[in-house]
């Protein structure tokens, strides 16, 4: 799915407003019976930005989008877009990727497609040709005319996100946009994402897969049970936790490490040793790996979106 | 967007798609056969030919005795054939071989064959067995065989109907008869359309895409009107497919047609109305396709129980049920024409059962709307009624 998204803009965006406003989740909270899914999430997304609302399942990821999205509506808290509360016009400028993937499967793709498109608010002629560049654009001009159902599940993927880009939103909400994509796809969807930032729309995605996405995503809002855990661009959050100290070295005895705080080892080849310590004193380290054997990595590396996650939840 | 243009594009959509499907345009033609050949197969037929009743006699038949057997079989709309035979044995077995229906003995007997004999024969027999014992009684009385006969030949006393009975009021009884049937198919079949769109909606989850540009009434009310405008389009063919099929097999159709046509089409539209919400509701709180006729049930039942009622007011326009239906808005659909078609409703009872039904409607596509809106996005097994309404 190679996207160029500077060229080929299917007419003039359809909806009222046009200003790169922030969007803003302000205090939301939910509950369903005794569960209580969001409990006072709030965070800031910047216009033109891709941002990732991370957490593991079941942390009020797709509950927070849903009400961004207005189809479910908070018990407290606000969603707000250039500092105004988000209305029903104003989400016809939002494009929306729902966690459950769905399109009615008997209606052919190129219908499908101008039908959403109307939905927000083009006109015919607009609706069809917006429909028919994002076939092109998306390799499934030869498909137009298929039903839904007859196109294989890879092909419904990318009919699904050009439902979400049909109408050229402002705000792109995406909810697990990566799960179900192999390797290939993954690095496609993220191109698309880019390519959508650079042109000034706002991203919004989840994902459970912390260590997926941290490349793709320039700020992130880390949650769980509800809340905001941790947030902030990635590379900021990283260089503030803890680093850790990566040293493989070649024959030396399994017991070079005795007695320093290592905090994991693993084989690493034929006569090699990987040892990751998270609080050790580097310059020590090194002594006792050079008396011991040939040190083969010496590197201290930064923790990874889960391993923030980890330390930010707490044992 | 306004939400006028919101539920035009969603109506649309279902008018397109629906007029698309090769069930839809099957099942429309299969009606128009049906009700064209309902019309027009009688008319080749010839639904009104005479009925001859073959009598056989035995004996000397006593003088007038053979032109009342031909008034009777007159009076039951039929003519009577008669023929004498030699033997009592001879008539039994012409009447044993199916070729006589009745054998008059000696003028003193009626035979018949069998138990299971046509009623109109049976009843002709009852006829001339109470003649010729009349007769008898009159002879043995000693009253003069001229006198008899002339007593017989008397002209029957004029029936006369209180309500009219004319060409234009048998024809539209058959509009009320077909009418309803139509109004009964219709509810049910679209109100099914209305369930099983909905839950394809919820169960394929692209309500979640849909509903992120359109509120949930909205689509409810695109979806009802676009079925509704399709199932009044299906009306209408049929409509004139029949009054088309009976101008052309030379049916003769009173002026009120169009008036009762029209009234039939305004019920099924206050029908449809009232009952598209609930269906959708139905199909909102489902979520396998199976689960769907179950939560539609209740729907459903109700308006067969409408027809049912319909069908003893078109028996019996004036009576008990055809005074009190009318005036309970889930079965005022299917009992309020034949009430005003073939009954004497005073003026009040139509204006009265419409405006009940408006706001009995009015009630129910709140109640179902926010029913509908409250399990269109809730997946995993039937949404219970008590929970679907929780705000």
């Amino acid at each position: 799915m190679s996207v160029s998204l500077a060229t080929e803009r299917a007419g003039g965006p359809p909806h009222g407003r046009h200003r790169p406003g922030v969007l803003e989740l302000a205090g939301l909270r939910r509950r369903y019976g005794r569960t209580v899914a969001l409990d006072g999430l709030s965070c800031t997304v910047a216009p033109g930005q891709i941002f990732g609302f991370l957490g593991p399942n079941g942390a009020g990821k797709t509950t927070a989008m849903r009400i961004v999205m207005g189809i479910e509506l908070p018990d407290a808290g606000a969603v707000r877009w250039g500092g105004t509360p988000v209305t029903h016009a104003d989400r016809l400028a939002f494009g929306y990727l729902p966690e459950q993937r769905g399109l009615y499967p008997k209606m052919r793709v190129r219908d499908h497609l101008s039908y959403l498109a109307r939905l927000h608010g083009l006109s015919a002629g607009q609706a069809t040709a917006a429909g028919e560049v994002w076939l092109r654009r998306l390799g499934l001009g030869a498909q137009a005319f298929e039903r839904i159902e007859a196109l294989s599940h890879g092909n419904q993927q990318r009919v699904q996100l050009a439902a979400a880009l049909v109408h050229d939103p402002q705000v792109l909400v995406l909810d697990e946009p990566f799960s179900g994509l192999d390797p290939l796809g993954v690095e496609d969807m993220a191109g698309v994402l880019r390519e959508l930032a650079q042109a000034g729309v706002t991203v919004v995605f989840s994902s459970h897969q912390l260590d997926l996405v941290e490349d793709i995503c320039e700020q992130v809002a880390i949650i769980d049970r509800g809340k905001v855990v941790l947030a902030g661009a990635v590379r900021d959050l990283k260089q503030r936790g803890s680093p850790t100290l990566v040293m493989e070295v070649e024959g030396a005895g399994s017991d070079w490490y005795a007695g320093l705080p290592a905090a994991a080892a693993e084989h690493a080849g034929p006569g090699r040793v990987r040892v990751m310590f998270h609080e050790a004193d580097p310059q020590l380290v090194l002594d006792r790996a050079r008396a011991a054997g040939t040190v083969r990595r010496f590197a201290l590396e930064e923790p990874s979106l889960s391993e923030l996650f980890l330390q930010a939840v707490g044992p | 967007m306004s939400a006028a243009s919101a539920v035009r594009l969603v109506a649309g959509r279902e008018v397109r798609e629906r007029g698309r499907s090769k069930g839809f345009w099957i099942a429309t033609s299969l009606l128009l056969l049906g009700v064209t050949a309902a019309i027009v197969v009688p008319a080749v037929l010839g639904h009104h030919r005479q009925q001859t009743f073959r009598v056989g006699t035995v004996g000397a038949a006593p003088p007038g005795l053979l032109s009342s057997v031909t008034a009777e079989a007159a009076a039951l709309g039929g003519t009577a054939r008669v023929r004498a035979l030699g033997s009592a044995a001879a008539a039994r077995s012409a009447l044993d071989a199916d070729a006589l229906d009745l054998v008059i003995e000696s003028g003193t007997a009626v035979l018949v064959r069998g138990p299971n004999t046509d009623p109109s024969v049976a009843t002709l027999a009852q006829l001339v067995a109470r003649d010729v014992a009349v007769q008898a009684r009159l002879r043995a009385a000693g009253v003069p065989a001229g006198r008899i006969r002339g007593s017989f030949a008397a002209a029957p006393a004029p029936v006369r109907s209180l309500i009219p009975v004319t060409p234009g009021n048998q024809a539209s009884r058959a509009i009320v008869v077909a009418g309803t049937i139509i109004l009964y198919l219709g509810l049910v079949t679209y109100g099914g359309w209305v369930t099983s769109g909905v839950l394809e909606e919820k169960s394929s989850r692209v309500a979640e895409v849909i509903l992120a540009a359109v509120r949930p009434r909205e689509l409810l009310a695109g979806k009802v009107i676009g079925i509704g405008l399709l199932g009044l389009g299906q009306f209408a063919a049929i409509a004139a497919a029949g009054t088309i099929a009976a101008i052309s097999v030379g049916r003769h159709l009173p002026p009120s047609t169009p008036g009762a046509i029209g009234l039939i089409a305004v019920w099924f539209l206050l029908g449809y109305a009232f009952y598209c919400c609930a269906f959708a509701a139905a199909g909102a709180a489902s979520s396998r396709q199976a689960e769907a006729p179950v939560a539609a049930g209740p729907l459903t039942l109700l308006i067969l129980l409408g027809y049912l009622a319909s069908l003893a007011i078109q028996s019996n326009p004036d009576g008990l049920l055809a005074q009190i239906t009318p005036f309970i808005p889930p079965l005022a659909p299917m009992t309020m024409p034949a009430r005003m078609l073939l009954g004497h409703p005073a003026p009040w009872e139509l204006p009265v059962s419409a405006a009940l039904m408006l706001a009995a409607t009015y009630g129910l596509v709140r109640l179902a709307g926010r029913a509908y809106s409250g399990t269109i996005l809730r997946s995993g097994g039937r949404v219970a009624l008590r929970e679907a309404m929780r705000p």
